[in-house]
């Protein structure tokens, strides 16, 4: 991303401000895949079009599988053991937000990251149940459904669809916290998420960012474990 | 204001209380066929089920067909006059079913045809066909909910 921007927020004077890389391109891709999936699913199981919200969701399947990947063998930022921090750091974190200087965190911040947690475990369940469940008539079955019995499959539609407002609530609470950024702290969380980088005064070291490869191999592990759930787990015999 | 708020809240526990009330009303009719259709669709599971194994069992299809095939010929009668919305009861039966009986029929009528073929295809092994089958029905299925079924739940 070559790109240039004005400072963001007030900087302290004397130390020039740096472009840091926070976000790799493949957590920016899996993160406004994401934010578009998401809506959509909702739309299509709406309006009945259950083979559309299907395919979908076979797609959110295997980016959430990546960005688990990811999460261990991914970038810096994208590795749940640089953003999940313990209660005392979340604690300390919470206090200092009524400041109104901007974090400039590299990275999530300890509330952020347990926030990034919590919504792909939400959409984690929300796949898993969305994967064995039917549709109230029993028309439409998912690709998995042949191995639960029928009572399994009527649970997890009904499961479904609470757990959709619990995926609403989580994501509220991260977009509440992103406008309170913006205007509280007079700080652009959503450029950096789509372009990449962040402008950070004082040093700091760059995050380490890891190899296209691995984010390939990863891609391929994904795209070929979501494949074979979508055909059913063929090879996974039914009770 | 304090009256505002205790007239407020005595409104919204009535509403809620009638809310309450308003999904009690069982009409048996109404629940009977909600239970017809429980076994019509367990019938249709366990065939979608049975034609996705490797090697299907046409003993498990041919049962569940003859068991639809009953189902579809008694469908019509789940429906008598007046156990539509009038009864109270939560149904998603549109009036216009009693108001295009003949329509209603001729849907039912569709739904039997195609479980026909279901059981013919199930009966001579033919996997194809039974899938074929299996799929009809689905279709027929829909196209009749699609015009005499009250959309959203
Ligand atoms: C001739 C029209 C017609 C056909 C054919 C038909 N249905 Fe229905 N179905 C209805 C109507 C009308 C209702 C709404 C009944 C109610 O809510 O009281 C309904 C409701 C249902 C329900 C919901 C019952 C509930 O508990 O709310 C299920 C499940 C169902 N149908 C499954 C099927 C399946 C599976 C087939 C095909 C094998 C099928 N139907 C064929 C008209 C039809
Ligand atoms: C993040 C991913 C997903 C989201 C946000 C999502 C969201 C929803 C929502 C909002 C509903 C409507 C619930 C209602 O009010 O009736 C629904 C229904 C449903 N979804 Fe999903 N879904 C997701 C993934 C999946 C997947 C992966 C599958 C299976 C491949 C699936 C299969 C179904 C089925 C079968 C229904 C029931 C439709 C019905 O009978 O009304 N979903 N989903």
């Amino acid at each position: 991303m070559t790109r240039t921007g004005g400072p963001e927020g007030p900087q302290p004077a004397g130390s020039a401000p740096a472009k840091v890389r926070v976000w790799d391109p493949w957590v920016r891709l899996t993160h406004w895949s994401l934010v578009l999936l998401v809506p959509a699913l909702w739309l299509t199981a709406e309006k009945g079009f259950l083979s559309v919200h299907r395919t979908l969701g076979e797609v959110v399947v295997g980016l959430l599988l990546f960005r688990i990947y990811w999460g261990f063998a991914g970038s810096e930022t994208a590795r749940f053991a640089s953003f999940v921090k313990g209660p005392g750091a979340v604690v300390a974190y919470l206090k200092g937000l009524g400041s109104k200087t901007a974090g400039h965190a590299v990275g999530h911040n300890a509330a952020g990251g347990w926030s990034i947690l919590l919504m792909l475990l939400a959409i984690g369940v929300q796949v898993s149940l969305g994967l064995v469940a039917q549709d109230k008539d029993g028309l439409t079955v998912s690709p998995l459904t042949h191995l639960v019995p029928y009572a399994a499959s009527e649970a997890a539609r009904e499961w479904h669809e609470r757990v959709f407002f619990a995926i609403v609530a989580v994501v509220s609470l991260h977009v509440a916290a992103i406008v309170y950024y913006a205007f509280a702290k007079r700080e652009n969380l959503v450029r950096p998420m789509i372009w990449g980088w962040k402008l950070v005064s004082g040093p700091v070291a760059p995050p380490a960012a890891a190899p296209a490869w691995r984010a390939l191999l990863g891609a391929v592990l994904a795209a070929g474990l979501t494949w074979w759930v979508a055909l059913g787990a063929p090879g996974v015999p039914a009770p | 204001m304090k009256r505002t708020i205790l007239v407020a809240t005595a409104l919204g526990l009535a509403l809620f209380a009638a809310g309450c009330a308003k999904k009690e009303v069982k009409n048996p009719i109404v629940t009977a066929r909600h239970e017809n259709y429980e076994q019509v669709k367990q019938a249709f599971r366990a065939i979608g089920d049975e034609l996705k194994k490797e090697s299907p069992s046409f003993e498990v299809i041919d049962t569940n067909a003859e068991k639809l095939d009953a189902l579809a010929k008694d469908l019509p009668s789940w429906f008598p006059e007046g156990s539509g919305p009038e009864t109270g009861a939560k149904t998603e039966a549109l009036p216009v079913i009693w108001e295009k009986w003949p329509d209603f029929e001729e849907a039912a009528g569709k739904l039997q045809t195609a479980v026909g073929g279901l059981v013919a295809a199930s009966s001579a092994e033919d996997l194809g066909l039974t899938g074929e089958a299996a799929k009809n029905v689905g279709g027929a299925c829909k196209s009749c909910h699609d015009t005499f079924r009250k959309e959203d739940d």
